[in-house]
C-alpha cells in the first residue's frame, strides 16, 4: 500500500504577516494544502498560491465550522491536518507527523499546542494544550459549532470505539496574549453567539464550558460557576476537557471565597484525575487563602512530587514546578524555616530562570540573617548566570535591597565594555551607601539641599534618582538629620504630570522602605523580638522593575 | 460477694493542724494505720482519737521505710495511702464501690495540689495510691517513694487502672512549705540520694524542682537540662520534667530556647495543653502574635489529664489569652466571645473578667450593663470575690457603678477600700472617702501597711482640707510621718521649694503623689505638687500622658522641649504623640535624635522604622490614587501594612487601661479631633 498522505486545511483572512512562517514550517511534511479564504484583501492569497495551495474563496458567514468543512470536503489526503495561520510546526515535528500518519489503526491524533504570549518562543506565559488537530479524512468527520468548532463528536459518533492517540508533535502558537487583549473586546460577541448556540442545543456541555471560560475572563465567577456545573453534569470524566471543568470549578469557588467548598471540589477532582498536577497546586492556593498553612504546605508538596502534568492534560506553566516551588518557599519563610525556604526558592529558579523573585527572596533571607557576604558564593555554587544582562538585573535587585557588599562583589565579574557606565554608577552607589565614606557622603548631601547636579543625566527621572542617592547616602552614613531634611523637601515638591508622579511616589516609597529596613537591621539577634523583626523585614515588598 | 476491706495508711511528723481534716475524710475506713516519725505536738493523740493504730518509726532520711512499716501491719484487702496534709474528697464508700469485683492490682487517683487561693491555682496529676495488700509489694525510693515499680514488676503495667477518686493536697501552699522547712529537708535527702546514684535522672529532676521552689532558677535549669537526655521516653515523669524545664526557661527569659524545645516535645505529647500554652507564651513574648494565637487555640482543644497539668490549661487560661490577643487586634466582639467562653469554665478567673469588661467597653456597652453582668457572673460570696468585681470596674473607670451597687462592702478588705475610696474621690465625695480611708488605716495590721493607702488618703485630705490633718498624721506609720509633715509644710508656705533639695526620699514621695493625683483626676493638685520639685513639670506631663490626658500632656511636652527641659523618656512620649497624629516625619526626627544617644534601644528603633514605613505607605497610596488599577502596587501596599502590623506586635507603644482610654477619647483630650500645628 502506498504511503498515507496528509492534507493541510486552513481558513484564513488577512494573514500576510504570519502565513509564510506557517506554510514554511510544513513544507515537505504535508502532501496537499487547502486554504479557505473568507475575504482577504492583502497578499494572503498570493502567498498561499506561492506555496502551491489550492484556494477556496468563501464569504464569511459567522460560522467557523461551515468554512472548515468546506476545506475538508476538498481534501484528498488520508489524513487532515488543521493549523491556523499564526501557528508554526516545530522543526522536530515533521518526522513525527509522518510517523503518526503510518498508524492507520488510529482515527485521530492530539497535537501539543504551545501558546506563547508574544511573537517569540521565549516569551513569557506558555500554556500547553493538547488539541485534536490531525484526523482521518472521512465524509462523516465534519466540524460542529459556529464558534470553538469541534471534530471529536463527529469521530466518536461514527465509531464509538474510535482510537485517538496523544502525540508529542509541537505546534507553536504566537500572540496569545495579544489575542486575549483583542478578544476581550469580542467577548461580548462571543457570549452572544454562544448564548444562541445554547438556545439551539441547551444540553451541549461544550457550549456551557466555553461560556464559563468567557465569564471567567470577565471575572464573573458566579456565572462561570453555574455553567461549569451544568457542563460537568452533562459530561463523563473521559471527555478530553473534563479535568479543566473541575479545575475551573475549584478556581471559581476560590475566587468567590468559598474555601471549604473549593477544597472539597478539588479533592473530588483529584480522585478522578490523581495525576493532574494543577489540582494539587490549586488545592494549595485554596488552603493558603483559608489560612490553613500546614494543609497548603502538604498540597504544594504533592504538586511538586507529581511534577509537570502528563501531556494529556491542559496545564499551565509552573504547576508542580516553579510556581509550586515558590509557594513552598514562601510558606517555609513565613514559619521561620530558612533552610527549607532557600531550598525551595532555589528549585524555583532552577525550573524557570526568567523569574528573579525567588532569587530575591533568597537574598533577603541571607541579608536578614546577617549572611550577606555569602551571597556571591551561593550564586556561583548553585546557579549559572546565563548572560551579563541577568547579572545586571541581579545587581540592581541587590542594590534595591541594600545588599551593597554582595552587589560590589558581583560587579567585579562584570567586565564587558558595554556595561562600563552601569558598572561605575553601581559601584559609586555601593561606596556611598555602605556607610564607609561618611565624608564624601556628607559633602554630597551638604553641597545642595535640592537635587545634586553631579551626574550628567537630566530629566525628571534623573532628578528622582539624585534625591534618592542623596537621602540614602546621608542616612547610611549616620546623618539621619540630613536625610530627614531632604525627605521633607522631597515631599513638598509636587509634580503635575500624573505618570511621573506615580513613578516619583513609587521611588519615594522605595527609599523610605530602605531606611526602615536599615533601622530594623540594627536589632540584635539576642533580642526576643529577633524572629519577629526578621519576619517584618522579609514581608516588605520586593523591588519591581518600572 | 463480700465487699473488699480498705485500710488507710499515713505517715506523719508534727501535722497537728491538718491531721484532723485528713482523718475525718477517711473515717469510714476499715482500718487506719499511722506511722509517726517523731512528732512532738498533739498529732499522735489526734490520730488515736480517730481510732488509728499508731506505730513509731525512727526517721532515717528515707520516706519508703515508714510506709513499708505500715504495709507490714496491714490487715485489709486493699490499701489507700495518704499524707497528713491531704484529704480524700471522694469518700471511702465510693472507693469501695470501685474495688468491688475489680480484677486490677492497683488504681491511680487524681491529685489536686492546692497552690493558692483561687480555683485556678491547682496543679493536677495522677498517682498510684490504691493497691492490693500483697506480701511482695513494697515502696522504693528514699524520697518521692513509689509502689508502682513493685506492682509493674509482678503484674505488668496493665494491672494498674485509672480511677476518678480525688485527693486534695495542701502541702504546696507557699506558707506551709517555708514554715515546715520541707525544702531544706528535701534538698538534704536528694543530696544523699544523688551521692548514691549521681546520674539518676529522677533525683536530678527533683533536685532541680527543689532549687526552683527556693527560687534558684539557674541551678534548677542546670539540673533539669542535665537530667532530661537520660530520661527514658516512657518514664511517667518525663512529661512533667519537660513542663518544668520550659517554665524555668520562660521565667529566665529564654523564650527562643523554650520555643524550640516545645516545638520538638509537642510532637511527642499530643495531648498536653500545658505545653501548647507555654508555646503560646513564648511566641507571645517574641511578638509572634498570630502563631501565639494558634498555639493557645491548640491548648484549648486538648482534653486529657494524663500529665501533670495546671487547672484550666486546656480551657479558661488559653481562652482568656486568645481573648487578649483579639483585643490587641482590635476585634472586641471576638474577644468578648472568647472571654465569655473562659468564664463558663471558671466564673471568677480574673484575666477573663478584666478582658470582658474591656471588650464590652470598646463595644460601647453601658457601664450599668457591664456592672450587672460582672456581679451576676462572679456571684460573690466572700469579700475577696467582691473585691474582684470592684477592681475590674475601677479598671474600666466605672466609678458610678462601684458606688451605686453598694452591697454591704467589707470595708476592711483593702482591695475593696482602695477602689471604693478612689471612686469617691473621682466623684467629689471627699468626706465619705476620708471616712473610709480613716477606717481602713485604723484597722490595718501591725506589719506592713500599704503605703498606697496613705498616699490616697493624703491626697484626699489635701483636696478637702488643703492640709494634712491630725487624724491622718496620727495613723501614718512612723517612717513616713516626717516626710508627710515636710510636704504639708511646703504646700502651705510659699517659698522656692524646688531649689531647696531636702533629699531623695521626699522627692520620691512628691513624685508618687503627683502621679496618684493625676490618676485620681485631680489635675490642679498635681500641678501644685509639681511646683515643689525641680523637674516637677516633666513628671506632671508624663503622668498626664500616662493617664490619658493626651492634649494637655502634648502642650506641656512642647513647652518643655522649647526650654530644653525634656528628658529622653519625655522625648519618646512626645514622639509617640506626633506618631499617633500622623506626623511621621517629625516623630522620626525625635526618635532619630534619641537614637543618637541610645543607639541600641530596640523600642526606639522600632518606632523609627514604623515612621518610615507609614511614610512609605502614604507614598504608595498616592501611587494608587493616580493609577487605580495597578495590581502590583496594591500588593506592595498590602505587604507594607503586613510589616507594620507585625512590628506593632512588639508592644513598643504606651498602653492604656479601660479607665485611661475613656479619658483619652474624651473630646477635650482626643488628639484625633484637635488639629494642631507643630
Amino acid at each position: 500500500m502506498s504511503q498515507p498522505t496528509i492534507s493541510l486545511c486552513m481558513i484564513v483572512k488577512n494573514e500576510e504577516s504570519h502565513l509564510p512562517r506557517c506554510l514554511g514550517s510544513i513544507r515537505g511534511a504535508v502532501d496537499e494544502i487547502i486554504v479557505v479564504d473568507t475575504g482577504s484583501h492583502d497578499n494572503t492569497v498570493k502567498i498561499a498560491d506561492s506555496f502551491g495551495a489550492k484556494i477556496l474563496s468563501l464569504p464569511w458567514s459567522g460560522d467557523f465550522s461551515f468554512c472548515r468543512n468546506a476545506g475538508l470536503a476538498a481534501a484528498r489526503g488520508t489524513w487532515i491536518l488543521i493549523l491556523d495561520a499564526d501557528e508554526e510546526l516545530d522543526e522536530n515535528g515533521q518526522e513525527e507527523l509522518r510517523l503518526c500518519s503510518t498508524h492507520l489503526e488510529y482515527d485521530g491524533f492530539f497535537l501539543q499546542i504551545h501558546n506563547h504570549a508574544g511573537e517569540s518562543r521565549q516569551s513569557a506565559t506558555a500554556t500547553i494544550n493538547p488539541i485534536l488537530r490531525m484526523f482521518r479524512n472521512r465524509p462523516e468527520h465534519r466540524f460542529r459549532g459556529k464558534i470553538h468548532e469541534q471534530i471529536a463528536y463527529a469521530i466518536t459518533e461514527r465509531n464509538p470505539q474510535a482510537a485517538l492517540h496523544l502525540s508529542s508533535v509541537k505546534i507553536h502558537h504566537y500572540g496569545y496574549a495579544h489575542d486575549i487583549v483583542v478578544k476581550r473586546d469580542k467577548i461580548q460577541r462571543n457570549l452572544q453567539l454562544l448564548a444562541q448556540e445554547l438556545r439551539d442545543r441547551p444540553n451541549d456541555p461544550f457550549h456551557h464550558y466555553n461560556i464559563a471560560v468567557e465569564y471567567m475572563r470577565m471575572n464573573d465567577f458566579k456565572q462561570a460557576l453555574e455553567h461549569l456545573r451544568t457542563s460537568i453534569a452533562l459530561t463523563v470524566p473521559e471527555i478530553s476537557y473534563a479535568h479543566l471543568l473541575h479545575k475551573y470549578e475549584a478556581r471559581c469557588l476560590l475566587q468567590l471565597g468559598e474555601h471549604q467548598e473549593a477544597a472539597q471540589v478539588c479533592d473530588r477532582a483529584i480522585s478522578l484525575f490523581p495525576d493532574y498536577t494543577d489540582l494539587y497546586h490549586v488545592k494549595g492556593a485554596i488552603h493558603l487563602a483559608a489560612g490553613a498553612k500546614s494543609q497548603a504546605l502538604a498540597a504544594f508538596l504533592q504538586a511538586v512530587e507529581q511534577g509537570p502534568a502528563p501531556a494529556l492534560y491542559h496545564t499551565e506553566p509552573g504547576m508542580g514546578t516553579f510556581l509550586s516551588a515558590y509557594a513552598l518557599g514562601r510558606l517555609f519563610e513565613e514559619s521561620g524555616d530558612d533552610a527549607n525556604a532557600v531550598h525551595w526558592y532555589t528549585e524555583a529558579v532552577k525550573q524557570n530562570s526568567n523569574r528573579l523573585q525567588p532569587l530575591m527572596r533568597i537574598f533577603r533571607i541571607f541579608k536578614t540573617l546577617g549572611m550577606e557576604q555569602d551571597i556571591p558564593r551561593l550564586l556561583s555554587e548553585r546557579f549559572r548566570l546565563s548572560s551579563p544582562e541577568t547579572l545586571v538585573n541581579i545587581v540592581n535587585a541587590l542594590l534595591e535591597d541594600s545588599c551593597f557588599q554582595a552587589a560590589s562583589a558581583l560587579l567585579s565579574q562584570l567586565d564587558e565594555e558595554e556595561y562600563e557606565c552601569f558598572r561605575s554608577s553601581a559601584m559609586r552607589k555601593c561606596e556611598l551607601w555602605s556607610g564607609k565614606t561618611p565624608a564624601a557622603a556628607a559633602a554630597m548631601a551638604a553641597s545642595g539641599k535640592g537635587p545634586i547636579a553631579e551626574s550628567s543625566a537630566t530629566g525628571p527621572s534623573a532628578r528622582i534618582d539624585e534625591r534618592e542617592l542623596a537621602i540614602k547616602s546621608a542616612y547610611f552614613n549616620h546623618r539621619a538629620d540630613q536625610a530627614l531634611e531632604l525627605i521633607g523637601l522631597w515631599r513638598q515638591n509636587k509634580q503635575a504630570d500624573a505618570d511621573s508622579t506615580a513613578y516619583e511616589a513609587y521611588r519615594k516609597s522605595r527609599t523610605l522602605i530602605a531606611l526602615a529596613d536599615a533601622q530594623l537591621g540594627r536589632h540584635k539577634s539576642a533580642s526576643p523580638h529577633y524572629s519577629l523583626i526578621r519576619l517584618a523585614r522579609q514581608s516588605l515588598p520586593l523591588a519591581r522593575s518600572l | 460477694m463480700t465487699a473488699a476491706t480498705v485500710g488507710v495508711h499515713l505517715m506523719m511528723k508534727d501535722e497537728s493542724d491538718l491531721l484532723a481534716q485528713c482523718l475525718k475524710s477517711v473515717k469510714d475506713a476499715d482500718e487506719i494505720i499511722v506511722v509517726d516519725t517523731g512528732s512532738r505536738d498533739s498529732s499522735v493523740s489526734i490520730a488515736k482519737a480517730y481510732g488509728a493504730k499508731v506505730y513509731d518509726s525512727e526517721w532515717d532520711d528515707d520516706f519508703s521505710k515508714p510506709r513499708n512499716v505500715a504495709l507490714r501491719q496491714a490487715n485489709t484487702d486493699w490499701i489507700l495511702y495518704l499524707d497528713a496534709d491531704e484529704c480524700l474528697l471522694t469518700g471511702i464508700t465510693a472507693v469501695k464501690e470501685l474495688l468491688l469485683s475489680s480484677e486490677a492490682e492497683a488504681f491511680t487517683v487524681l491529685l489536686e495540689n492546692v497552690l493558692g487561693a483561687g480555683p485556678e491555682d491547682r496543679l493536677l496529676h495522677r498517682s498510684v495510691r490504691i493497691f492490693r495488700n500483697r506480701r511482695d509489694y513494697e515502696f522504693q525510693g528514699r524520697i518521692h517513694e513509689q509502689i508502682d515499680a513493685s506492682i509493674i514488676q509482678k503484674h505488668g503495667a496493665a494491672a494498674i487502672l485509672d480511677s476518678a477518686v480525688t485527693i486534695r493536697h495542701f502541702g504546696y501552699l507557699p506558707g506551709r512549705m517555708k514554715q515546715k522547712g520541707k525544702l531544706k529537708r528535701n534538698e538534704r535527702l536528694l543530696k544523699k540520694a544523688l551521692a548514691d546514684c549521681p546520674d539518676d535522672p529522677f533525683y536530678l529532676y527533683n533536685m532541680g524542682i527543689t532549687c526552683c521552689q527556693s527560687g534558684r532558677l539557674e541551678e534548677a535549669r542546670a539540673f533539669l537540662t542535665q537530667a532530661l537526655p537520660s530520661v527514658s521516653s516512657h518514664a511517667p515523669y518525663r512529661a512533667a520534667m519537660v513542663k518544668n524545664l520550659c517554665q524555668i526557661l520562660l521565667e529566665l527569659g529564654d523564650v527562643k530556647q523554650a520555643e524550640i524545645m516545645l516545638a520538638g516535645e509537642l510532637e511527642r505529647y499530643g495531648d498536653y495543653p500545658d505545653l501548647d500554652y507555654m508555646l503560646g507564651q513564648s511566641l507571645e513574648r517574641q511578638g509572634l502574635l498570630e502563631r501565639a494565637y494558634e498555639a493557645y487555640r491548640n491548648a484549648s482543644t486538648r482534653t486529657g489529664d494524663k500529665y501533670v497539668t495546671e487547672a484550666g490549661m486546656g480551657s479558661f487560661r488559653p481562652l482568656a489569652k486568645m481573648g487578649e490577643l483579639a483585643l490587641k487586634r482590635d476585634l472586641p466582639e471576638d474577644a468578648a466571645r472568647l472571654f465569655h467562653q473562659a468564664l463558663r469554665h471558671h466564673n471568677q478567673y480574673a484575666p477573663a473578667l478584666v478582658g470582658i469588661a474591656n471588650a464590652f467597653q470598646m463595644l460601647d456597652v453601658a457601664d450599668a450593663e457591664i456592672s450587672a453582668f460582672l456581679w451576676q457572673t462572679v456571684n460573690p460570696r466572700t469579700s475577696s470575690d467582691q473585691a474582684m468585681v470592684v477592681e475590674v470596674l475601677y479598671g474600666i473607670g466605672a466609678f458610678g457603678q462601684i458606688l451605686a451597687s453598694e452591697p454591704t462592702y467589707s470595708l476592711t478588705e483593702p482591695r475593696i477600700a482602695f477602689p471604693l475610696s478612689c471612686s469617691l474621690i473621682h466623684t467629689g465625695q471627699l468626706i465619705e472617702a476620708n471616712r473610709i480611708l480613716n477606717l481602713c488605716a485604723a484597722q490595718s495590721e501591725e506589719g506592713e501597711p500599704d503605703a498606697r493607702l496613705f498616699h490616697i488618703w493624703a491626697i484626699c485630705q489635701l483636696l478637702h482640707y488643703e492640709s494634712l490633718q491630725e487624724d491622718f498624721l496620727a495613723l501614718v506609720p512612723i517612717r513616713l510621718r516626717d516626710k508627710f509633715h515636710r510636704l504639708d509644710h511646703r504646700l502651705r508656705e510659699d517659698g522656692d521649694w524646688a531649689a531647696l533639695d531636702e533629699g531623695e526620699e521626699l522627692n520620691e514621695l512628691t513624685k508618687e503623689l503627683i502621679g496618684q493625683s493625676v490618676s485620681l483626676g485631680q489635675l490642679d493638685l498635681g500641678r501644685k505638687l509639681a511646683e515643689l520639685l525641680p523637674d516637677g513639670r516633666l513628671d506632671y506631663a508624663k503622668a498626664l500622658y500616662r493617664e490619658g490626658y493626651t492634649m494637655k500632656a502634648a502642650d506641656l511636652f512642647l513647652a518643655l522641649l522649647g526650654n530644653g527641659l525634656l528628658d529622653e523618656e519625655g522625648l519618646f512620649l512626645l514622639g509617640e504623640i506626633l506618631f499617633d497624629k500622623g506626623h511621621y516625619l517629625q516623630a522620626a526626627e525625635l526618635f532619630e535624635q534619641l537614637l543618637q544617644n541610645r543607639r541600641d534601644d530596640e523600642k526606639t528603633g522600632t518606632a523609627t522604622s514604623l515612621c518610615y514605613l507609614h511614610l512609605a505607605e502614604a507614598s504608595l497610596a498616592e501611587v494608587l490614587h493616580r493609577v487605580p488599577d495597578a495590581a502590583p502596587f496594591k500588593d506592595d501596599l498590602q505587604n507594607i501594612r503586613s510589616s507594620i502590623r507585625l512590628l506593632n506586635g512588639t508592644a513598643w507603644h504606651t498602653n492604656w487601661s479601660g479607665r485611661q482610654r475613656r479619658i483619652r477619647h474624651e473630646p477635650a483630650n482626643d488628639i484625633a479631633v484637635h488639629d494642631r500645628e507643630e
